[in-house]
């Protein structure tokens, strides 16, 4: 088991209001497996994957990853626990505006201190992967909407990390990208990645081996698809 | 396109901008108050240095006569004229209307109950005719043509009469050496503080003083002369003349010595700056006109914050000009409304300008030893052109380049607008300018000060605490007086040793120098500072005997008064090598030659260096003269201890007044003559701290401002790296960097120009600091900490932020 969620909870308190954003939630993901998680704008789909991106913490609950237990970590922990084990890849890209598309791609090697000559090896390789190699001396401004997202993708494999997070990755694509995006998804599956990916579009989830519909802070169906 | 919306849209957005923007506002009002005061401030001080004497009538049709002399080949420029050439300039020179001889004295005010010491200056009836000071009471014409007269200032009208009414009326004094009854015939009008001559009194010049030496050679300076021409365009053909002039009239032997070769005429206004240069006064033009660059750049300074300031909310403003567009704005209306909003922006922030300055004069006046008024008719039109000024200046740059959004590309972006990397550029070349500037400064203060301290605290070869000087005691009568005078003064309880001398240190006194050989080389010819010194002159100012001995009553040769063989001598050290002696124990002995009158003199002892006079010029090598009587001009020494100065001071006093009731006393202590040397750059010094304070609290408002804006646009990058495994000390040293970037940039240039500003400085003096690479790292290091200090809050904030909150940020 690589992923196993129970009973998390996210509440998010202001002066007046107090919102309930995941509920009891509990999950399980094994190795190599492509998740698409579904449902109605509102329903915690992104704040389910913050958590289990750590980049949002539950208020309550647990979550282990392999044999750790996440909630227990600090901030430093966190975030080398997040620069070893995770890749993302979020709607509108990310991409740092006043970097290159290949010094965007290097920031997550950076963070793990890796030598100079291994980090341009694994950026070339990597923007090879994707498709854009010929724009990696690019500023992200000058690329395609297509282009930044491969270049997002790129960044969030770099560091063969053991789980990819995808927010709605095709959501500010056209069609053609979109397909792309989602051909270079499974082709990352097919090589042994595990993908968590939020999606609006049934026929991207379609192409994943497991769904998941969510309501209201709660899953409400699980199901593997038939590929 | 009507006005009146457009002055509603940019009211309306403006004071709702202010409203909601709180901090963006104070900073921008503040930094824009500092920015308008300080040029305000250092420009009405500009404008108050560079108009000494304009306000006289006619003014640029006066002139004084300097006297050229030339020693050892150079030509040296003196104010003072011997009086000698007062006839006959009028006489060669037709083109002269009026002239006047002008000569400062100290006088006694003999009043009923008092002695009070004033400065006046003896003058011809011709006086107001040259130099038009206007009468508050009496008649310019006649003031002065009686030779019993007496104008006084209106301040001294007041202090002896206690009013201004004064005409006719009856004054003691004791001056010239005489005590008389002269009547007051005009009272002169307050004139302003910019004059290069602030008469208290006028008295015109008699037969007695014109029958003296300084009235009848032309060897002797007596003081100024002044004279009005025709028109200025005579000014260049009398000058032109002027050294015929010298080879018709100056006698061949006053030539010969190097004096009197040549004549400058210099026109009034100029005077204030040239006495700086002649070394009679600390008027610098080089420093009055840095202060109006730091006027400016302070305000430079607040604008760059304005338009940073503006261009990073107008960012966030983005959405806002896109939609403003969309609802059918042209670009000239949005160019409008942001150039509007500065020019109001800039307008609130001149009434605090306006208090700051009024705050600000009194202290400026009383560090720099100015007279400045603020002038409200000319600074409240000067202040509103400046507001428009600095508001358009601050508003093109943003207005031009917010109102050129694309509105469909805003709209649609689901990002923030960015300036693009030329932007970014601009706005880092601004801020390195800004703390550039600071820095500069901060370290030109920095070494300005250290160079007072050194110069206030070096070893000068004489102990200056304890040591009083009554100066000019010849007043009081004849050399047997003044001894007696000198034996009183030694029963002083506290005092223990004194002496009679010429010259004072700070250059105050009388001094003399000629140049001197030795009989078996009389190729070697320096010029040394002759002093004539009584007895115990070396015990009063304490100096130590490097070799030989000190003057002696046994030795009957020492003293150059008695007997007509040769004459001892004591020289310092300086004067032994320049006359070419390899160790002061070789001079022992050695027979040397005054240049003029060819006499011998025997040296007998070698003293240790001494220097009385400025920091800015070498010291001059002295040889001693001993004198058991007082000559002419002498002046004593008081040397005390465990005794307060007051007390010593007030039975020195007593003695004094016992003995010439009618003759005003005076005490000048050796540490307050000597501070003469270094008050003038101490202020300069504190004036540029107080620039240099006034920049860099600009600068780090407006890098304060700019953080807020930056780390609110950034968010979204923290919440990318920190997605990406960075750490939160990670993304602060990150963020801290980029800050502090520019202030090290900064730090690059603004050292780099005031090492070179500062080394030419440093030149000027002969006795000066190294220019030490610490006060640049110190200054460099506090520069980046305050910046750190400045950024670090919000810097912390963000970068310690969740990071899906960081991601939701935009």
């Amino acid at each position: 088991m690589l992923i196993e969620l129970s009973h998390i909870q996210r509440l998010y308190r202001s002066d007046e209001v107090e919102t309930t954003a995941l509920q009891d939630i509990d999950l399980q993901i094994e190795t190599g497996e492509f998740v698409a998680i579904m449902g109605p704008s509102g329903c915690g789909k992104s704040t389910l994957l913050n958590i289990l991106g750590t980049i949002d913490r539950p208020t309550s609950g647990s979550y282990r990853f392999g044999t750790q237990e996440l909630t227990a970590m600090n901030e430093a922990e966190l975030a080398k626990f997040r620069r070893e084990h995770l890749g993302y890849v979020f709607q509108s890209f990310n991409l740092i505006d006043e970097l290159t598309i290949e010094e965007n791609i290097e920031l997550a090697l950076i963070y793990r201190e890796m030598p100079k000559s291994e980090r341009r090896a694994r950026v070339a390789h990597a923007v090879d992967h994707v498709g854009i190699a010929h724009r990696a001396r690019h500023y992200p401004s000058q690329l395609s909407g297509g282009q930044q997202q491969r270049a997002a993708i790129a960044r969030a494999i770099v560091g063969q990390p053991s789980l990819i997070l995808a927010d709605e990755p095709t959501g500010n694509l056209d069609t053609d990208n979109g397909a792309q995006v989602m051909d270079i998804l499974q082709r990352l599956n097919d090589e042994g990645a595990t993908i968590i990916m939020v999606t609006h579009s049934p026929s991207h989830a379609d192409l994943a081996r497991r769904r998941i519909d969510m309501l209201d802070g709660q899953v409400v169906v699980s199901v593997r698809n038939a590929i | 396109m009507k006005l009146t919306p457009h002055v509603h849209t940019v009211f309306a957005a403006f004071f709702r901008q202010m409203r909601c923007h709180r901090l963006y506002t104070a900073i921008n009002v503040m930094g824009l108050a500092l920015g308008l005061a300080a040029c305000l401030t250092f420009g009405l001080i500009a404008r108050y240095e560079f108009t000494f004497d304009q306000w006289l009538h006619g003014a640029r049709g006066i002139y004084r006569l300097d006297a050229v002399n030339v020693q050892d080949g150079r030509a040296s420029e003196i104010a003072d004229a011997p009086f000698r050439v007062y006839d006959a300039l009028k006489a060669a020179f037709p083109e002269i209307t009026h002239a006047t001889r002008i000569r400062p004295d100290n006088i006694s005010i003999i009043t009923a109950d008092d002695v009070r010491s004033s400065n006046a200056l003896y003058v011809d009836p011709d006086f107001f005719e040259t130099l038009p000071y206007p009468l508050v009471r009496g008649d310019a014409a006649s003031a002065l043509s009686a030779p019993n007269s007496i104008v006084l200032s209106e301040e001294r009208a007041r202090t002896y009469f206690h009013t201004i009414n004064v005409i006719g009326q009856k004054l003691t004094v004791d001056h010239d050496g005489r005590k008389a009854e002269l009547i007051v015939t005009g009272v002169l009008s307050h004139v302003p503080g910019n004059v290069t001559l602030q008469p208290d009194m006028l008295i015109p010049i008699d037969s007695a003083m014109l029958a003296s030496p300084a009235f009848l050679q032309w060897g002797i300076e007596g003081g100024y002369v002044f004279c009005r021409l025709h028109a200025p365009s005579d000014a260049k053909r009398l000058q032109g003349a002027m050294v015929r002039f010298s080879l018709d009239h100056v006698p061949p032997q006053v030539r010969d010595a190097g004096e009197l070769r040549d004549w400058r005429l210099r026109p009034l206004p100029s005077l204030h700056f040239l006495d700086g240069t002649l070394g009679i006064s600390s008027a610098s033009r080089n420093s009055v006109i840095m202060l109006g660059l730091i006027g400016l750049l302070a305000l430079l300074s607040a604008i760059i914050n304005t338009i940073n300031l503006s261009t990073a909310r107008g960012l966030l403003r983005a959405r806002e000009v896109a939609m403003r567009k969309t609802l059918g704005a042209t670009r000239g209306d949005l160019i409008i409304q942001f150039m509007g909003e500065a020019i109001l922006l800039a307008a609130c922030a001149a009434i605090p300008a306006l208090a700051l300055i009024e705050i600000a004069i009194p202290t400026i006046n009383a560090l720099g030893g100015w007279d400045v008024v603020i002038p409200y008719d000319l600074l409240i039109p000067a202040l509103l052109v400046l507001v428009i000024l600095v508001g358009m200046v601050a508003g093109t740059y943003p207005a031009f380049w917010l109102s050129a959004y694309q509105p469909a590309r805003v709209l649609a972006a689901s990002r923030m607008a960015t300036m693009g990397r030329l932007g970014a550029v601009v706005r880092l070349g601004l801020v390195v300018i800004q703390f550039g500037f600071a820095i500069g400064l901060s370290v030109s203060s920095v070494v300005i000060l250290r160079q007072s301290v050194f110069v206030r605290d070096m070893d000068r070869g004489f102990d200056r605490n304890g040591l009083l000087f009554i100066p000019f005691i010849d007043n009081i009568g004849t050399p047997t007086a003044q001894l007696a005078l000198m034996d009183a003064f030694r029963n002083v309880p506290g005092v223990t040793t004194v002496s009679s001398f010429y010259t004072m240190p700070g250059d105050f006194g009388f001094s003399a120098a000629d140049y001197f050989s030795p009989l078996n080389a009389p190729d070697q010819r320096p010029r040394l500072e002759w002093q004539d010194v009584g007895r115990d002159y070396f015990r009063l100012f304490g100096l130590h005997l490097i070799a030989g001995r000190l003057f002696d009553d046994a030795h009957g040769e020492d003293d150059q008064q008695k007997g007509k063989g040769i004459h001892s001598v004591v020289i310092d050290a300086s004067s032994a090598r320049a006359l070419g002696y390899t160790t002061p124990q070789a001079a022992l002995g050695q027979t040397i030659r005054k240049h003029t009158d060819r006499a011998p003199w025997h040296v007998i002892g070698v003293v240790n260096d001494v220097r009385l006079n400025s920091a800015r010029s070498a010291p001059l090598p002295s040889i001693y003269f001993y004198s058991s009587m007082p000559y002419r001009f002498s002046s004593a020494g008081v040397r005390f201890e465990n005794r307060p100065e007051r007390d010593v001071e007030a039975n020195l006093r007593t003695i004094w007044q016992s003995r010439a009731p009618d003759l005003a006393f005076s005490a000048l202590l050796a540490s307050d003559l000597l501070s003469h040397d270094y008050r003038g750059d101490e202020r300069r010094g504190e004036l540029l701290a107080i620039g240099a304070g006034v920049a860099i609290f600009i600068a780090l408002m407006g890098m304060y401002a700019l953080a807020s804006f930056t780390v609110a646009r950034r968010m979204l990058e923290v919440g990318i790296r920190k997605t990406l495994g960075a750490t939160t000390a990670r993304v602060l040293g990150l963020l801290l960097g980029q800050f502090l970037k520019p202030v090290l940039g900064a730090g690059l240039i603004g050292c780099t120009l005031a090492w070179v500003v500062m080394r030419n400085w440093l030149s000027g003096f002969d006795a000066r600091i190294p220019l030490s690479p610490l006060y640049f790292a110190a200054v460099f290091a506090a520069a980046l900490l305050v910046a750190a200090l400045t950024v670090l809050f919000q810097t912390l904030n963000v970068a310690r932020a969740e990071p899906a909150r960081a991601l939701r940020a935009e």
